[in-house]
């Protein structure tokens, strides 16, 4: 038998999964995180019960997809409940409840946020509270944990409820303003018998909105914060990177002194250490951009960005809501691509899903950190600001432009209606957690080094294969110009010549449909086996600076800009429209879209 | 008057709301709080003509567009 938790959206409803279960679950300062059922197992001594994550709900009567998840299984699995109700915002909260006891339900009730609530001065009596509902209610920290154990312990006792027959007409009478306004009367009535000292007004939000909201000042902000961003990304990094370099270069010296083989030390030096070692290089870039996401998310700057942005957004044809993907996309095209559930027309969801493979993926970092380098010298603009740093925000806000005008586009071509509604609720300020953080830390270090120990590994061990093979009568390895890889790389030169682009960087392309930061270790494991004599002394990117023009480094970039994403978004796209058309026409037009970009950069250019 | 013409600080009763149809809109208008008589305070207007606009409506802050706001007929108090 499992149990569900259940509540209105941005309630804590997934941290406190996290913390009953030990799991590592998205969480974020916004409602609509969590879009499709979660569950994970939780134990109390010998004894264990799987626990479900459901998505937010405000009321049975559903506006949205994930609402529908819930509701359903309310309706249907009828397994016991912990419903979670946030104690700065129990006004709000108490409604599902209410919906939940009309049910049948008798839940228990986690009084989440209970710290913060605490803080500013909230009392609440427990027990006329639970005489009130006829519920356990345990007031609960997902952050410092207290009160998780006493309702774990709790749920190990639940029991299946017994739920009512509904009425016949239930759906519409919850739908009447009658219906709402008993309900809220109720509620009003509730808190004045449990809040025994009051919440403290919040001042702090009403202060930062003026600012963060404002029409001019908040445009400012925001592209501070994203100049933050990227100047982080390149000057926090650069050590970090520095020292996992060195260290890359120390594991192939040892193991070239030891592998005596010439062509199993060219496998273990030049394809597995060379390849790999290359893309692991940017993992503090990657976690650096991925903890900058965490903390926007936490802060609950993201709402305030989707709120900012709305009114341009909509005359391009999407609500504000879609930045919230779009902005996840940043991150993975993967959860952004499911959190388009929090769009209510499936049209829109459509377009989303069919522009966010446009924004700059943490897969795309390691591709552009590469070409940038080997573009634009690592000089201060304006005394402060990293050259490479304002760069790499052009090649974040430009692929985010061109989303939204290709969303503009599609809504043109295709005969939609007008952007559907925003209305939504926006968080209070939060202050990031540091369990988060570090959660995203441990979280997507292991994502990263684990694709690398697997997928790059394995594309690293293949160029390297390509490249050194044929054998020449010697049982040497071959020049490079007469390797498997240079017939491949020439085999495709009519479709990518045009771009500028030669044998060695096709060679590199193939294997970055796959995964986009293979386009690196190829090109690593390609240069280490050609045994290039300045790779010693040279990084990749001042290499490639050398042997290509900045027509076809330009060229690249704006490839790689466009150019369809990894075959997992491929995988989740169809899994989230249900079929093979969206993910169709996504690889259509993005390639389509990359080669004439790419093909109008290098011709411009080269013609300057 | 309609709620997209608020002005930020000001606090409006919910006379009227004008959705004919039972859809997301009206619904999660509902789910949020928007009936008849409730009182919402304008917190703060985006772009001069067409961004949204943000309430605070039962304790907690909703932002909805203009078009949505206009669905709501309220009177300043």
């Amino acid at each position: 038998m499992s149990i569900a938790l259940v509540g209105m959206p941005n309630v804590g409803k997934t941290a406190l999964f996290n913390a009953l279960t030990g799991s590592f679950q998205k969480v974020a300062n916004f409602p609509g995180v969590t879009v499709e059922k979660k569950s994970a197992s939780m134990t109390l001594g010998s004894q264990t019960k799987e626990l479900v994550d459901l998505p937010g709900l405000y009321s049975m009567d559903i506006a949205t997809l994930d609402e529908k998840v819930t509701r359903d299984w309310l309706l249907k699995t009828q397994s016991p409940l912990v419903v979670v109700l946030d104690a700065t915002h129990l006004k709000k909260s108490l409604y599902i409840l209410m919906q939940l006891l009309d049910l049948g339900y008798r839940p228990l009730i986690a009084l989440s946020q209970i710290d913060q609530a605490s803080k500013r001065g909230l009392i609440v009596d427990l027990e006329k509270f639970s005489s009130l509902t006829g519920c356990q209610v345990h007031p609960v920290s997902a952050i410092d944990h207290s009160g998780v154990e006493a309702l774990k312990a709790a749920i190990f006792q639940l029991e299946q409820p017994k739920i009512t027959e509904l009425p016949i007409d239930y759906q519409k009478q919850i739908k009447t303003p009658h219906y709402v306004r008993e309900k809220f009367k109720l509620i009003d009535g509730w808190l004045s018998q449990i809040i025994i000292s009051p919440l403290k007004a919040e001042t702090l939000t009403a202060k930062l909105d003026s600012y963060i909201l404002h029409p001019i000042w908040g445009f400012f902000i925001l592209f501070a914060v994203l100049l933050i961003v990227f100047q982080a990304l390149f000057s926090w990094s650069a050590p970090l990177q520095d020292l996992i370099e060195a260290g890359v270069g120390l594991l192939g010296q040892v193991f070239a002194g030891f592998i005596t083989h010439p062509l199993l030390r060219s496998l273990v030096v030049d394809g597995m250490i060379g390849g790999v070692g290359s893309i692991v290089v940017f993992l503090p870039q990657i976690l650096f951009l991925f903890i900058f996401l965490q903390v926007l998310e936490d802060l609950g700057y993201l709402s305030r960005v989707a709120f900012l942005l709305d009114g341009l957004m909509r005359r391009l044809g999407l609500p504000g809501k879609a930045i919230v993907p779009l902005i996840s996309g940043h991150a993975c095209a993967i959860p952004a691509i499911m959190a388009t559930r929090i769009l209510d027309d499936r049209r829109e969801r459509m377009i989303s899903m069919l522009v966010i493979p446009l924004t700059t993926c943490s897969a795309r970092l390691p591709v552009f950190t590469l070409l940038v380098a080997a573009l634009v010298p690592n000089v201060l603009v304006a005394g402060f600001i990293n050259a490479q740093a304002l760069v790499m925000l052009a090649l974040y806000v430009f692929p985010m432009i061109t989303s939204l005008i290709v969303a503009a586009i599609l809504r043109k071509v295709l005969p939609f209606s007008a952007p559907s509604m925003l209305l939504m609720e926006m968080p209070p300020y939060r202050k990031p957690r540091l369990s988060a953080i570090y959660k995203t830390l441990i979280n997507q270090s292991k994502t990263f080094l684990s694709n690398a120990g697997k997928v790059i590994l394995l594309f690293s061990v293949i160029i390297w294969f390509l490249v050194s093979f044929p054998r020449t009568e010697m049982n040497e390895a071959p020049q490079i110009e007469n390797s498997f890889a240079a017939d491949i790389g020439r085999a495709v030169d009519p479709i990518f010549s045009p771009l500028g682009f030669d044998w060695k960087l096709n060679t590199a392309l193939i294997p970055a449909f796959g995964a986009r930061e293979v386009l690196v270790s190829a090109l690593g494991t390609v240069y280490a086996v050609e045994g290039d004599e300045d790779e010693q002394i040279l990084g990749l990117s001042q290499i490639l600076a050398r042997d290509y023009s900045m027509a076809t480094l330009l060229s690249l970039i704006v490839w790689f800009v466009f150019a369809p994403q990894c075959i997992s978004t491929f995988a989740i796209l169809r899994k989230e429209s249900g079929g093979y058309k969206i993910p169709v026409i996504m690889l259509t037009y993005t390639l389509a879209l990359a080669w004439v970009m790419s093909f109008l950069t290098y011709s411009l250019v080269a013609f300057l | 008057m309609g709620l997209h013409e608020a002005k930020a600080h000001q606090t409006y009763k919910i006379n009227r709301i004008l959705t004919v149809e039972d859809n997301a809109i009206s619904i999660r208008m509902r789910q949020l709080g928007f009936i008849e008589g409730e009182t919402v305070v304008c917190r703060a207007v985006s772009h001069l003509n067409f961004g949204p606009l943000l309430f605070i409506l039962r304790d907690v802050s909703v932002a909805l567009t203009r078009q949505e706001a206009a669905l709501i007929e309220v009177e300043a108090l």
